[in-house]
């Protein structure tokens, strides 16, 4: 405990601001919003591709890493089936975050509050009795609800790009 | 899941000699497949016995009926990934109806139509809604087991009728399990529908170029609905065949199968993107899972270290045609 806080959730806060950083204030965060609206374009200007996508994948594992460190030093055990199935979980928790699947779009803070929602959802259940055979059937009806909202809003705005864009153009 | 939106690559593997490329994916995988089976024979004097290779259909039979419509999504272009909580829910389902007393046919009737249900649920999110089919299938994935855990809880259904039973562990002829000649059956059935229909055609022009195919008149939401109804009617039968055969359901049921699934469509040569793949290799890939899994099971592997082969396979498969590419393009 520090500060009235669990070391764990210390080490979160500043891996998430790490990663705030990373994303909005160095070339690499740039780099894969690019990326991630049209790799084509990104060629063109001068980023590298395969390297930006490759440190993508080193930075997701190195943080995998460190997690699988917290849970040994939490749980004091280490076991085969650690974390199994935490894969969809966590796509799961981007795409409530806002983070779209097709790439381009999201914030380090969407993929936080995505992460304690689905927490919310599987500690505060149990909370005010609710059965915990219930979480699943909930955090996969949020899961399809965020998706359903985030399209509406993603398509909402591209309508408005292209009006003014039109306005412009007259 | 296609690079049309991006102008990078437009995939058109249409105009490639595809009949020659195809024949020797399939006869490498038919290479493949003899190997396993000779390494086999020689590692264990158990496994060149007839009943020993019918055992060995069991393994992958179920896994394998869901692979040939999931392959079928693929090529247009989509993917399911709650195939295997569709056999939970509609597993839950028959023990549920079970409970009041259903009868054999009522089962199968309830097991197959859940999973037609799930299916066009998955589809009508897809194609009505227009979102993406990865993150959908991952919701739904949740939600039907999810349902399931609420239906049956802590408890399992099980006292299956045993003309039910059938369906999992009856004998057709001699060896010849009734799942195996399903799935045959299955296999031919996909084989024509793929390959010898418009239908089929219309499927290879969505996953080549979705934009293309709906401006030359191909009605693309229409047939991807299809094509995610067809992928939950057979895990809907797949559901049937699985809790026949365990006598028992349990939220838990069939952890993984989409996974295997997905493997057996990649091996066999469908492009992970769209827009290539045959049925014959989804059949041939199925029988090299079988045949790993089984020929490891005689020589007491554990199943975690069953894993660790058919990750290996599926990458070194995935990654030997790129680099081999790589490599002529550099001599």
């Amino acid at each position: 405990m520090v500060l009235g806080l669990p070391v764990l959730s210390w080490v979160a806060i500043v891996v998430a601001i790490l990663f705030f950083l990373l994303m909005t204030r160095t070339p690499l965060g740039r780099a894969l919003y690019a990326i991630g609206v049209n790799p084509t374009a990104s060629v063109y200007t001068g980023i590298n591709v395969g390297l930006t996508k490759f440190m993508a994948f080193v930075l997701a594992g190195a943080v995998s890493g460190l997690c699988g460190y917290l849970w040994i030093s939490r749980y004091v055990i280490a076991s085969v089936e650690v974390a199994s199935g935490y894969e969809l979980t966590i796509v799961a928790a981007c795409v409530i975050g806002g983070i779209s699947i097709a790439g381009g779009i999201g914030t380090v803070a969407g993929a936080l509050l995505g992460a304690l929602f689905s927490g919310v959802i599987n500690n505060a259940l149990p909370v005010i009795n609710i059965s915990p055979f219930w979480q699943m059937a909930i955090s996969g009806t949020a899961i399809l609800l965020a998706v359903i909202l985030n399209a509406q809003g993603e398509r909402r705005k591209g309508r408005v790009i292209l009006k003014t864009a039109e306005v412009a153009h007259v | 899941m296609s690079d049309v939106t991006t102008g990078r690559q437009l995939p058109n593997r249409l105009d490639n000699p595809l009949k020659s490329t195809l024949l020797s994916w399939e006869s490498l995988l038919v290479l493949v497949a003899l190997a396993i089976f000779i390494f086999n024979s020689n590692a264990s004097p158990y496994f060149l016995n007839e009943w020993s290779l019918s055992d060995l259909t069991f393994n992958f039979t179920e896994k394998a009926l869901i692979a040939l419509a999931m392959a079928l999504l693929i090529i247009s272009g989509e993917i399911d990934l709650s195939v295997a909580t569709i056999i939970a829910l509609a597993s839950t389902m028959m023990g549920l109806a079970l409970q009041y007393g259903a009868d054999t046919p009522v089962l199968v009737a309830v097991g197959v139509g859940m999973g037609l249900l799930c299916g066009a649920f998955n589809g009508f999110l897809v194609t009505g809604l227009k979102l993406p089919s990865i993150v959908v299938t991952i919701g739904t994935m949740s939600l039907f087991r999810g349902i399931s855990y609420i239906i049956s809880g802590d408890k399992s259904f099980g006292n299956y009728p045993a003309s039910f039973g059938w369906f999992g562990q009856g004998y057709v002829w001699w060896v010849i399990s009734f799942e195996l000649v399903l799935f045959l059956a299955f296999a031919v059935i996909y084989f024509v529908l793929l390959h010898r229909t418009n239908f089929g055609r219309r499927v290879f022009a969505i996953g080549n170029n979705d934009i293309v195919a709906q401006f030359s008149g191909v009605r693309v939401d229409r047939i991807k609905f299809i094509l995610f109804c067809l992928t939950g009617l057979m895990s809907g039968i797949a559901s049937v065949l699985l809790t026949a055969r365990l006598g028992s359901t349990r939220p838990s049921i069939a952890e993984g199968f989409e996974l295997e699934a997905i493997t057996m469509v990649v091996l066999g040569g469908v492009s992970i993107l769209g827009g290539a793949g045959s049925i014959v290799g989804v059949v041939l890939a199925a029988l090299i899972m079988g045949l790993v899994t089984f020929g490891l099971g005689l020589l007491n592997v554990p199943g975690i270290v069953m894993s660790i082969f058919i990750g290996g396979l599926l990458i070194t498969v995935i990654a030997l045609p790129i680099l081999f590419r790589m490599w002529r393009q550099r001599a």
